[in-house]
Protein backbone atom coordinates (compact mmCIF):
# COMPACT_ATOMS: atom_id res chain seq x y z
CA UNK A 1 0.00 0.00 0.00
CA UNK A 2 2.93 2.58 1.13
CA UNK A 3 5.04 1.27 -1.58
CA UNK A 4 1.81 2.55 -4.31
CA UNK A 5 1.14 5.19 -2.52
CA UNK A 6 5.34 6.35 -3.67
CA UNK A 7 4.39 5.20 -6.75
CA UNK A 8 1.54 7.43 -7.33
CA UNK A 9 3.46 10.18 -5.85
CA UNK A 10 6.89 9.82 -7.65
CA UNK A 11 4.02 9.94 -11.21
CA UNK A 12 1.99 12.87 -9.73
CA UNK A 13 5.39 14.56 -9.41
CA UNK A 14 6.63 13.77 -13.18
CA UNK A 15 3.25 14.57 -14.50
CA UNK A 16 3.65 18.07 -12.81
CA UNK A 17 7.25 17.97 -14.30
CA UNK A 18 5.42 18.07 -17.89
CA UNK A 19 2.38 20.03 -16.71
CA UNK A 20 5.46 22.81 -16.01
CA UNK A 21 3.56 24.05 -12.74
CA UNK A 22 4.91 26.42 -10.47
CA UNK A 23 3.97 27.07 -7.35
CA UNK A 24 0.70 29.03 -6.96
CA UNK A 25 0.85 32.10 -6.08
CA UNK A 26 -2.42 35.08 -4.85
CA UNK A 27 -0.48 37.98 -5.75
CA UNK A 28 -1.51 40.81 -3.62
CA UNK A 29 -0.27 44.24 -2.28
CA UNK A 30 -0.37 43.03 1.42
CA UNK A 31 1.79 39.93 0.24
CA UNK A 32 5.42 40.24 2.37
CA UNK A 33 6.83 36.67 1.88
CA UNK A 34 6.87 33.79 -0.58
CA UNK A 35 8.08 30.50 0.14
CA UNK A 36 11.46 29.64 -2.11
CA UNK A 37 10.43 27.78 -5.11
CA UNK A 38 12.10 27.60 -8.19
CA UNK A 39 8.81 29.50 -10.41
CA UNK A 40 5.96 30.46 -9.38
CA UNK A 41 2.36 30.79 -10.75
CA UNK A 42 0.79 33.82 -10.22
CA UNK A 43 -2.88 34.44 -9.44
CA UNK A 44 -3.26 38.28 -9.88
CA UNK A 45 -5.68 40.03 -7.79
CA UNK A 46 -7.94 43.16 -9.20
CA UNK A 47 -4.71 45.45 -7.64
CA UNK A 48 -2.42 43.97 -10.17
CA UNK A 49 -4.94 44.59 -13.77
CA UNK A 50 -7.82 45.95 -14.98
CA UNK A 51 -10.69 43.73 -16.45
CA UNK A 52 -13.65 45.10 -18.62
CA UNK A 53 -16.93 42.84 -19.67
CA UNK A 54 -18.56 43.49 -23.07
CA UNK A 55 -20.41 42.14 -25.65
CA UNK A 56 -19.27 42.10 -28.77
CA UNK A 57 -20.49 40.38 -32.05
CA UNK A 58 -16.86 38.81 -32.38
CA UNK A 59 -16.30 34.97 -32.64
CA UNK A 60 -12.48 34.45 -32.37
CA UNK A 61 -10.21 35.37 -29.20
CA UNK A 62 -7.36 36.99 -31.77
CA UNK A 63 -10.16 39.30 -32.76
CA UNK A 64 -11.25 40.12 -29.45
CA UNK A 65 -7.12 41.01 -28.16
CA UNK A 66 -7.19 43.13 -31.66
CA UNK A 67 -9.37 45.66 -29.84
CA UNK A 68 -8.74 45.03 -26.21
CA UNK A 69 -6.42 48.36 -26.36
CA UNK A 70 -8.98 50.51 -27.31
CA UNK A 71 -11.79 49.00 -25.13
CA UNK A 72 -9.50 49.14 -22.09
CA UNK A 73 -7.97 52.48 -23.23
CA UNK A 74 -9.93 54.64 -20.81
CA UNK A 75 -9.06 52.94 -18.00
CA UNK A 76 -5.20 52.94 -18.48
CA UNK A 77 -1.99 55.67 -18.33
CA UNK A 78 -1.05 55.78 -22.11
CA UNK A 79 2.73 55.63 -21.27
CA UNK A 80 2.75 52.14 -19.71
CA UNK A 81 3.23 49.10 -21.20
CA UNK A 82 0.12 46.65 -20.83
CA UNK A 83 -0.55 43.26 -21.96
CA UNK A 84 -3.66 42.33 -23.26
CA UNK A 85 -5.69 39.10 -22.52
CA UNK A 86 -8.86 38.25 -23.42
CA UNK A 87 -11.35 35.28 -22.22
CA UNK A 88 -14.97 34.32 -23.85
CA UNK A 89 -17.27 33.88 -20.42
CA UNK A 90 -21.16 33.15 -21.82
CA UNK A 91 -21.76 35.67 -24.80
CA UNK A 92 -19.33 38.16 -23.88
CA UNK A 93 -15.38 39.16 -23.62
CA UNK A 94 -13.94 39.55 -20.77
CA UNK A 95 -10.46 41.80 -21.52
CA UNK A 96 -7.91 42.09 -19.03
CA UNK A 97 -4.76 44.42 -18.97
CA UNK A 98 -1.92 43.75 -16.65
CA UNK A 99 1.30 45.57 -16.67
CA UNK A 100 4.18 43.06 -16.49
CA UNK A 101 6.73 45.72 -15.05
CA UNK A 102 4.80 46.07 -12.11
CA UNK A 103 3.96 42.75 -11.45
CA UNK A 104 8.13 42.10 -11.38
CA UNK A 105 8.87 44.98 -9.72
CA UNK A 106 6.44 44.20 -6.94
CA UNK A 107 7.91 40.98 -6.65
CA UNK A 108 11.61 41.92 -6.49
CA UNK A 109 10.70 44.42 -4.03
CA UNK A 110 8.35 42.55 -1.05
CA UNK A 111 10.02 39.10 -2.14
CA UNK A 112 13.31 39.39 -4.17
CA UNK A 113 12.10 37.46 -6.64
CA UNK A 114 13.67 37.54 -10.33
CA UNK A 115 11.38 37.90 -13.22
CA UNK A 116 12.67 34.87 -15.12
CA UNK A 117 10.93 32.73 -12.21
CA UNK A 118 7.78 33.86 -13.10
CA UNK A 119 6.12 31.03 -14.97
CA UNK A 120 1.95 31.54 -15.84
CA UNK A 121 -0.32 33.75 -14.57
CA UNK A 122 -3.89 33.70 -13.77
CA UNK A 123 -6.77 36.45 -12.67
CA UNK A 124 -8.69 36.45 -10.00
CA UNK A 125 -11.82 36.76 -11.49
CA UNK A 126 -11.16 33.58 -12.91
CA UNK A 127 -11.72 32.08 -9.56
CA UNK A 128 -15.58 33.27 -9.50
CA UNK A 129 -17.05 29.73 -9.46
CA UNK A 130 -15.25 29.55 -5.75
CA UNK A 131 -16.08 33.30 -4.90
CA UNK A 132 -19.57 33.14 -5.51
CA UNK A 133 -19.89 30.27 -2.72
CA UNK A 134 -17.14 31.88 -0.09
CA UNK A 135 -14.86 34.82 0.23
CA UNK A 136 -11.25 34.04 -0.33
CA UNK A 137 -9.35 35.07 2.92
CA UNK A 138 -5.87 37.02 2.07
CA UNK A 139 -4.93 37.94 5.02
CA UNK A 140 -6.36 38.78 8.69
CA UNK A 141 -7.76 41.99 7.54
CA UNK A 142 -9.17 41.47 3.40
CA UNK A 143 -10.33 39.09 1.48
CA UNK A 144 -11.29 38.91 -2.18
CA UNK A 145 -14.76 38.49 -3.11
CA UNK A 146 -17.47 39.67 -6.10
CA UNK A 147 -18.86 42.76 -6.21
CA UNK A 148 -21.04 43.13 -9.09
CA UNK A 149 -19.95 40.22 -10.84
CA UNK A 150 -15.96 41.47 -10.77
CA UNK A 151 -13.67 39.98 -7.93
CA UNK A 152 -12.61 42.80 -5.75
CA UNK A 153 -10.42 43.24 -2.65
CA UNK A 154 -12.01 44.46 0.50
CA UNK A 155 -11.53 44.58 4.18
CA UNK A 156 -12.86 41.53 6.18
CA UNK A 157 -15.58 44.12 7.96
CA UNK A 158 -17.33 45.02 5.32
CA UNK A 159 -18.55 41.45 4.74
CA UNK A 160 -21.00 39.62 6.74
CA UNK A 161 -19.43 36.21 6.22
CA UNK A 162 -18.17 34.15 8.78
CA UNK A 163 -16.42 31.85 6.70
CA UNK A 164 -13.55 32.47 4.09
CA UNK A 165 -11.92 30.34 1.62
CA UNK A 166 -7.70 29.46 1.77
CA UNK A 167 -6.23 30.10 -0.96
CA UNK A 168 -4.63 26.77 -1.97
CA UNK A 169 -2.83 25.22 -4.97
CA UNK A 170 -6.53 23.66 -5.20
CA UNK A 171 -7.72 26.81 -6.21
CA UNK A 172 -6.00 26.85 -9.63
CA UNK A 173 -7.92 28.09 -12.46
CA UNK A 174 -8.34 26.17 -15.41
CA UNK A 175 -7.02 28.26 -18.18
CA UNK A 176 -3.21 29.88 -17.75
CA UNK A 177 -2.08 32.35 -19.48
CA UNK A 178 2.10 33.24 -19.86
CA UNK A 179 3.64 35.64 -18.45
CA UNK A 180 5.41 38.44 -20.98
CA UNK A 181 8.37 40.19 -19.06
CA UNK A 182 8.32 43.59 -19.09
CA UNK A 183 11.95 43.50 -21.01
CA UNK A 184 14.68 41.34 -20.99
CA UNK A 185 15.05 40.96 -17.36
CA UNK A 186 18.38 42.41 -15.28
CA UNK A 187 18.81 38.50 -14.69
CA UNK A 188 18.87 37.16 -17.76
CA UNK A 189 20.80 39.93 -18.66
CA UNK A 190 23.89 39.19 -16.25
CA UNK A 191 25.95 36.49 -16.66
CA UNK A 192 25.93 34.51 -12.81
CA UNK A 193 29.13 33.73 -11.90
CA UNK A 194 28.99 30.14 -12.50
CA UNK A 195 28.26 30.91 -15.77
CA UNK A 196 31.51 33.42 -15.91
CA UNK A 197 33.50 30.95 -14.31
CA UNK A 198 32.05 27.92 -17.26
CA UNK A 199 32.92 30.26 -20.44
CA UNK A 200 36.02 31.12 -19.08
CA UNK A 201 37.19 27.59 -18.57
CA UNK A 202 36.04 26.29 -21.55
CA UNK A 203 37.52 29.43 -23.53
CA UNK A 204 40.73 28.57 -21.72
CA UNK A 205 40.65 25.09 -23.24
CA UNK A 206 40.08 26.01 -26.30
CA UNK A 207 43.08 28.00 -26.27
CA UNK A 208 44.90 25.17 -25.04
CA UNK A 209 43.32 23.05 -28.39
CA UNK A 210 44.35 26.15 -30.83
CA UNK A 211 47.61 26.35 -29.09
CA UNK A 212 48.01 22.70 -30.02
CA UNK A 213 46.69 23.10 -33.45
CA UNK A 214 49.23 26.08 -34.00
CA UNK A 215 52.25 24.70 -33.00
CA UNK A 216 51.35 21.47 -34.94
CA UNK A 217 50.66 23.79 -37.97
CA UNK A 218 54.30 25.25 -37.36
CA UNK A 219 56.03 21.94 -36.36
CA UNK A 220 55.08 20.80 -40.51
CA UNK A 221 56.54 24.34 -41.54
CA UNK A 222 59.67 23.82 -39.78
CA UNK A 223 59.80 20.23 -41.07
CA UNK A 224 59.72 21.24 -44.61
CA UNK A 225 61.83 24.25 -44.28
CA UNK A 226 64.31 21.49 -43.18
CA UNK A 227 63.56 19.62 -46.22
CA UNK A 228 64.03 22.92 -48.25
CA UNK A 229 67.24 23.53 -46.82
CA UNK A 230 68.96 20.59 -48.58
CA UNK A 231 66.88 21.10 -51.85
CA UNK A 232 68.34 25.22 -51.77
CA UNK A 233 71.86 23.10 -51.54
CA UNK A 234 71.37 20.32 -53.67
CA UNK A 235 68.59 22.08 -56.73
CA UNK A 236 69.42 19.11 -59.41
CA UNK A 237 67.56 16.98 -56.45
CA UNK A 238 64.12 18.78 -56.77
CA UNK A 239 62.50 17.31 -59.33
CA UNK A 240 61.34 13.47 -58.39
CA UNK A 241 62.39 12.57 -61.75
CA UNK A 242 66.08 13.90 -61.91
CA UNK A 243 66.11 12.55 -58.52
CA UNK A 244 65.38 9.44 -59.08
CA UNK A 245 67.13 8.54 -62.34
CA UNK A 246 70.39 9.92 -60.38
CA UNK A 247 69.41 8.06 -57.38
CA UNK A 248 69.27 4.74 -59.41
CA UNK A 249 72.24 5.62 -61.45
CA UNK A 250 74.47 5.89 -58.17
CA UNK A 251 72.62 2.73 -56.53
CA UNK A 252 73.86 0.50 -59.69
CA UNK A 253 77.17 1.30 -59.67
CA UNK A 254 77.06 0.72 -55.65
CA UNK A 255 75.82 -2.47 -56.17
CA UNK A 256 78.22 -3.60 -58.82
CA UNK A 257 81.19 -1.85 -57.34
CA UNK A 258 80.15 -3.48 -53.68
CA UNK A 259 80.27 -7.21 -55.72
CA UNK A 260 83.28 -6.43 -57.21
CA UNK A 261 85.21 -5.55 -53.48
CA UNK A 262 83.89 -7.92 -52.24
CA UNK A 263 84.71 -10.46 -54.80
CA UNK A 264 88.50 -9.82 -54.18
CA UNK A 265 87.90 -10.12 -50.44
CA UNK A 266 86.50 -13.79 -51.08
CA UNK A 267 89.43 -15.04 -53.60
CA UNK A 268 91.81 -13.23 -51.05
CA UNK A 269 90.31 -16.04 -48.75
CA UNK A 270 91.06 -18.71 -50.78
CA UNK A 271 94.44 -18.14 -51.72
CA UNK A 272 98.05 -19.60 -49.11
CA UNK A 273 100.86 -21.16 -49.59
CA UNK A 274 98.90 -24.58 -51.07
CA UNK A 275 96.83 -22.61 -53.25
CA UNK A 276 98.07 -20.16 -55.84
CA UNK A 277 96.49 -17.80 -57.66
CA UNK A 278 97.22 -17.83 -61.38
CA UNK A 279 94.33 -15.46 -62.53
CA UNK A 280 91.88 -13.07 -62.39
CA UNK A 281 89.97 -11.72 -64.64
CA UNK A 282 86.93 -9.27 -63.66
CA UNK A 283 85.57 -7.36 -67.03
CA UNK A 284 81.68 -6.84 -68.26
CA UNK A 285 80.50 -8.16 -65.40
CA UNK A 286 81.70 -11.31 -64.96
CA UNK A 287 84.35 -12.83 -63.62
CA UNK A 288 86.78 -16.17 -63.95
CA UNK A 289 89.96 -16.98 -61.39
CA UNK A 290 92.03 -20.11 -61.35
CA UNK A 291 94.26 -21.31 -58.67
CA UNK A 292 96.97 -24.28 -58.69
CA UNK A 293 95.96 -26.01 -55.33
CA UNK A 294 98.15 -28.97 -54.18
CA UNK A 295 95.93 -31.93 -53.75
CA UNK A 296 95.37 -31.94 -50.42
CA UNK A 297 94.02 -28.99 -49.92
CA UNK A 298 91.75 -29.06 -53.22
CA UNK A 299 88.54 -30.09 -50.87
CA UNK A 300 89.34 -27.44 -48.15
CA UNK A 301 89.86 -24.06 -50.35
CA UNK A 302 86.64 -25.95 -52.65
CA UNK A 303 84.29 -25.73 -49.09
CA UNK A 304 85.43 -22.16 -48.26
CA UNK A 305 84.99 -21.26 -52.09
CA UNK A 306 81.28 -22.85 -52.54
CA UNK A 307 80.41 -21.19 -48.45
CA UNK A 308 81.40 -18.24 -50.10
CA UNK A 309 78.74 -18.87 -52.67
CA UNK A 310 81.56 -19.02 -55.54
CA UNK A 311 81.05 -21.74 -58.45
CA UNK A 312 83.95 -23.89 -58.37
CA UNK A 313 85.27 -26.15 -61.39
CA UNK A 314 88.12 -28.59 -60.51
CA UNK A 315 90.34 -29.36 -63.14
CA UNK A 316 92.90 -31.84 -62.11
CA UNK A 317 95.26 -29.64 -59.63
CA UNK A 318 93.59 -26.54 -60.60
CA UNK A 319 90.43 -24.76 -59.51
CA UNK A 320 88.51 -22.71 -62.08
CA UNK A 321 86.26 -20.05 -59.95
CA UNK A 322 83.81 -18.33 -62.43
CA UNK A 323 80.83 -16.13 -62.26
CA UNK A 324 78.25 -13.47 -62.82
CA UNK A 325 78.76 -9.92 -60.73
CA UNK A 326 75.44 -9.42 -58.71
CA UNK B 1 17.48 31.68 -23.52
CA UNK B 2 19.26 33.48 -20.80
CA UNK B 3 22.73 35.77 -21.91
CA UNK B 4 24.57 33.03 -19.62
CA UNK B 5 23.16 30.36 -21.65
CA UNK B 6 24.07 31.88 -24.94
CA UNK B 7 27.96 32.52 -24.13
CA UNK B 8 28.14 29.02 -22.97
CA UNK B 9 26.73 27.63 -25.79
CA UNK B 10 29.21 30.23 -28.13
CA UNK B 11 31.79 28.31 -25.95
CA UNK B 12 31.00 25.36 -26.16
CA UNK B 13 31.03 25.69 -30.45
CA UNK B 14 34.62 27.45 -30.27
CA UNK B 15 35.64 24.71 -28.04
CA UNK B 16 34.00 22.29 -30.54
CA UNK B 17 35.53 24.12 -33.53
CA UNK B 18 38.97 24.23 -31.71
CA UNK B 19 39.12 20.48 -30.98
CA UNK B 20 38.30 19.80 -34.47
CA UNK B 21 41.06 21.90 -35.86
CA UNK B 22 43.69 20.82 -33.60
CA UNK B 23 43.02 17.15 -34.36
CA UNK B 24 42.95 17.92 -37.96
CA UNK B 25 46.39 19.74 -38.02
CA UNK B 26 47.85 16.79 -35.51
CA UNK B 27 46.62 14.01 -38.19
CA UNK B 28 48.21 16.54 -41.04
CA UNK B 29 51.42 17.31 -39.10
CA UNK B 30 52.06 13.10 -39.02
CA UNK B 31 51.17 12.72 -42.72
CA UNK B 32 53.09 15.57 -43.67
CA UNK B 33 56.51 14.18 -40.99
CA UNK B 34 55.81 10.76 -42.97
CA UNK B 35 56.13 11.86 -46.55
CA UNK B 36 59.04 14.88 -45.35
CA UNK B 37 60.88 11.81 -43.42
CA UNK B 38 60.79 9.28 -46.63
CA UNK B 39 61.70 12.12 -48.98
CA UNK B 40 64.74 13.32 -46.98
CA UNK B 41 66.13 9.60 -46.38
CA UNK B 42 65.41 9.03 -49.66
CA UNK B 43 67.05 12.78 -50.27
CA UNK B 44 70.01 11.86 -47.61
CA UNK B 45 70.31 8.34 -49.58
CA UNK B 46 71.12 9.97 -52.95
CA UNK B 47 73.33 12.73 -51.62
CA UNK B 48 75.50 10.33 -50.10
CA UNK B 49 75.95 8.33 -53.17
CA UNK B 50 76.32 10.84 -55.61
CA UNK B 51 79.37 12.46 -53.41
CA UNK B 52 80.85 9.02 -53.01
CA UNK B 53 80.67 7.91 -56.59
CA UNK B 54 81.78 11.82 -57.95
CA UNK B 55 83.96 12.58 -55.30
CA UNK B 56 87.01 15.01 -56.29
CA UNK B 57 90.63 14.39 -56.33
CA UNK B 58 90.56 10.71 -57.71
CA UNK B 59 93.21 11.21 -59.94
CA UNK B 60 95.95 12.54 -58.01
CA UNK B 61 95.02 9.64 -55.28
CA UNK B 62 95.19 7.35 -58.07
CA UNK B 63 99.34 8.77 -59.51
CA UNK B 64 99.88 8.83 -55.75
CA UNK B 65 99.32 5.52 -55.74
CA UNK B 66 100.68 4.23 -58.91
CA UNK B 67 103.85 6.30 -58.19
CA UNK B 68 104.32 4.12 -55.00
CA UNK B 69 105.20 1.37 -58.10
CA UNK B 70 109.17 1.71 -59.33
CA UNK B 71 108.96 3.24 -62.99
CA UNK B 72 110.35 0.01 -64.80
CA UNK B 73 107.13 -1.80 -63.78
CA UNK B 74 104.94 0.52 -64.81
CA UNK B 75 104.04 0.59 -68.68
CA UNK B 76 101.08 1.82 -70.80
CA UNK B 77 99.77 4.69 -68.63
CA UNK B 78 96.66 6.53 -70.09
CA UNK B 79 94.62 9.23 -68.30
CA UNK B 80 91.77 10.48 -70.05
CA UNK B 81 88.86 12.75 -68.27
CA UNK B 82 87.82 10.30 -65.61
CA UNK B 83 89.22 7.00 -66.77
CA UNK B 84 92.76 5.42 -66.30
CA UNK B 85 94.38 2.48 -67.76
CA UNK B 86 97.64 1.03 -66.95
CA UNK B 87 99.38 -2.10 -66.57
CA UNK B 88 101.62 -3.36 -64.02
CA UNK B 89 104.37 -5.57 -64.47
CA UNK B 90 106.24 -7.87 -62.28
CA UNK B 91 104.59 -6.74 -59.18
CA UNK B 92 105.31 -8.68 -55.91
CA UNK B 93 103.31 -10.62 -53.36
CA UNK B 94 103.17 -7.00 -51.07
CA UNK B 95 103.01 -4.86 -54.05
CA UNK B 96 99.88 -6.20 -55.82
CA UNK B 97 98.13 -6.34 -52.24
CA UNK B 98 98.77 -3.11 -51.59
CA UNK B 99 98.12 -1.62 -55.16
CA UNK B 100 94.67 -3.63 -55.14
CA UNK B 101 93.92 -2.52 -51.36
CA UNK B 102 94.13 1.15 -51.97
CA UNK B 103 91.95 0.59 -55.19
CA UNK B 104 89.44 -1.03 -53.90
CA UNK B 105 89.22 1.68 -51.08
CA UNK B 106 88.73 4.61 -53.68
CA UNK B 107 85.14 5.22 -55.22
CA UNK B 108 86.34 4.50 -58.47
CA UNK B 109 84.63 1.40 -60.88
CA UNK B 110 86.50 -1.50 -61.96
CA UNK B 111 85.92 -1.55 -66.00
CA UNK B 112 88.49 -4.06 -66.66
CA UNK B 113 90.43 -5.73 -63.90
CA UNK B 114 93.00 -8.84 -64.98
CA UNK B 115 95.99 -10.21 -62.61
CA UNK B 116 97.89 -12.66 -64.68
CA UNK B 117 100.98 -14.61 -62.61
CA UNK B 118 104.35 -14.43 -64.69
CA UNK B 119 106.59 -16.76 -62.59
CA UNK B 120 106.75 -15.53 -58.91
CA UNK B 121 105.46 -12.06 -59.92
CA UNK B 122 101.88 -10.50 -61.20
CA UNK B 123 100.83 -8.96 -64.25
CA UNK B 124 98.30 -6.18 -63.18
CA UNK B 125 96.11 -5.00 -65.88
CA UNK B 126 93.01 -1.85 -65.00
CA UNK B 127 90.69 0.03 -66.38
CA UNK B 128 89.28 2.50 -64.03
CA UNK B 129 86.55 5.37 -64.64
CA UNK B 130 85.30 7.54 -61.97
Amino acid sequence: MHLNLTILVERWKVLSLFGNNGTLILLHKGLNSIKKASKYDLVLSPQFYISKREKLPIKYAFQAKKVAPSILEEYLPSEYGYEYIVLKDGDSWLFFAYSPKDVEEFLKSCCNINPNKINKIYFADQLKPILRKLPIGIDEKNALTLIDNSATIVPRSMLDSDRYAKFTKKLRPKQSFNFKPSSKSNSDNKVSKGAVFTIISILLLSVAFLAEALSYKKAIKVEQESLDKIYTKYPELKGKLIRDSIKKKYENIEKKERAVRELLDKLSQLTSKKSILDKVDIQNGKFTAQFRVEPKEIKRVEAIATAANLKVKRINSTLLVEGVLK
Amino acid sequence: MSKSGLYIVVALIFLIASILFSFTQKKEYYKSLEVVKQERQELEKTIALKELWSAKGIKSKMEKILNSIPKAKKVNYKYKRGRVEFKLNSLTDKEINRVLSKLAKMPIQFKKLLITRSGDNFILECLCVW
